[in-house]
């Protein structure tokens, strides 16, 4: 948090049906069925999560991501940080408050990868759902699903993730956690973080702009990823890989798609980072491993299956 | 005395699915996807992604045959290219035996769906949503 951006605050996904997306998002995943807006786009978020919403979901023509936005400590932040990147080279444009429900006014740029980002320091903040702020209980009872504990970072595709990366790091104030480097130096894939999470974003090199791979959703232990993996059985979901370990990060995760084919993740455990610790570094060469750590088999799905 | 086994409702029936350019074919259940009913089938001769009309890895053309189709991804599937057959396997519910050609997926166009918002926003410099190509960053 060098520069004031404290952690990931929103992120908006298209769905092709919304009813359907939220079988799998409310009923599957657990996340908190927060309000509705008259573009019909619906919020939710994690029980845990104090801000109002952390996940909107529109219904349109393609899936994907329409952009991720990171929370600041405060306006004079996004507003600093707002010439910053003007001044580094990004288009960024102001979006009114309320545009999203009961969110303050926030700051969107565009990267060389082709994804949009936002910064913002204000939202309602309606509290952990179903526990009080004082004296509270272990947990909310009344959770369905795989109880998504919070939504915690999204993987993007696309090209120029050096560009995109030095965004975050130079202007931002993200570090590089965990990177994939090929023989020749060429950084291939790079995990960020703004704060002790070994990721709050991550980007892996591809030609096409703009793509989503995941995202991903936490949860606090192993028994409950191999519940979710019952769940995703249970309810004849499109699972994608897992649960198994990944090299990177060493997270504990399992992957799946929701009904229009953003893919999912829970996950839990994982390194931690902190800004003196220099990155952690898998070599391409072992990237089957890097990826998952106990079948060390590249698949081709994981790698090239995008929204 | 034992109970008469019976088959469900509409066991029995089934489509034929011919994968042309494989050299295939498999049956389909009426009210199965042309990909979930491959699957069902241990075959490979249409590759499988996201099995929700996303990604597009599934897309196949159909040549022959009478089918209805759920909502598909508008980046993988046009709708000058549906006009045309094109499909994506996961979304195809067959009405009748159908010929196929799969393999199409390396097609996939590269195109940007850009967000959209319904509130003016104030713009500085080039309006990202409205300016296709990138500014060069320094």
């Amino acid at each position: 948090m060098k520069k004031g951006v404290m952690r990931p605050g929103h992120i908006q996904l298209r769905v092709l049906d919304m009813e359907e997306a939220l079988k799998h998002y409310r009923d599957l995943l657990g996340l908190i069925e927060m309000d509705r807006d008259q573009q019909g786009r619906v919020y939710l978020k994690g029980w845990t999560e104090v801000d109002k919403f952390s996940v909107v979901l529109r219904e349109a023509d393609a899936p994907g991501m329409d952009f991720v936005g990171f929370k600041c400590l405060s306006e004079d932040v996004v507003d600093s940080l707002r010439a910053e990147l003007i001044e580094f080279g990004c288009e960024v444009e102001d979006i009114p408050a309320g545009e999203l429900l009961d969110c303050g006014r926030r700051v969107r740029f565009n990267s060389p990868s082709g994804h949009y980002f936002e910064l913002f320091a204000s939202k309602q903040q309606t509290g952990k759902w179903g526990i009080g702020e004082v004296n509270p209980e272990a947990w909310p009872q009344g959770l369905t699903g795989m109880k998504a504990v919070r939504f915690d970072h999204c993987l993007l595709y696309g090209p120029n993730i050096a560009g995109t990366a030095d965004i975050f790091c130079k202007v931002l104030g993200f570090d590089l956690a965990e990177q994939v480097i090929e023989p020749d130096g060429n950084i291939i894939a790079r995990f960020l973080t703004t704060s002790s999470k070994a990721h709050d974003v991550a980007f892996i090199e591809h030609p096409e702009q703009g793509k989503l791979h995941h995202a991903s959703f936490w949860l606090e232990t192993w028994e409950d990823v191999l519940r979710a993996a019952d769940l995703i059985s249970m309810n004849d979901v499109s699972l994608d890989i897992g649960p198994t370990r990944h090299g990177l990060t060493h997270g504990k995760t399992i992957y799946f798609f929701d009904p229009c084919g953003n893919r999912s993740e829970v996950f839990c455990g994982g390194d931690y980072h902190y800004p003196d610790h220099p990155p952690v570094t898998w070599q391409a060469e072992q990237l089957g491993k890097a990826i998952f750590y106990h079948d060390r088999q590249l698949n081709e799905r994981f790698l090239t299956v995008l929204t | 005395m034992r109970e008469k086994l019976t088959p469900a409702t509409g066991a029995g029936q089934y489509f034929q699915i011919m994968v042309v350019n494989r050299g295939e074919k498999y049956r389909c259940r009426p009210g199965q996807s042309l990909l979930a009913s491959m699957e069902l089938a241990n075959s490979s001769c249409i590759n499988i992604g996201c099995r929700g009309g996303g990604c597009g890895v599934c897309k196949v053309r159909i040549l022959s045959g009478e089918y209805s189709c759920k909502r598909m991804s508008k980046t993988h599937i046009a709708e000058d290219q549906a006009e045309a057959g094109f499909a994506l396997a996961c979304r195809v519910m067959p009405l009748s035996d159908l010929t196929v050609e799969s393999d199409h997926c390396s097609e996939r166009p590269h195109r940007n769906t850009q967000f959209y918002s319904d509130s003016p926003a104030t713009t500085v410099g080039n309006n990202p949503s409205n300016n296709k190509s990138q500014r060069k960053f320094k």
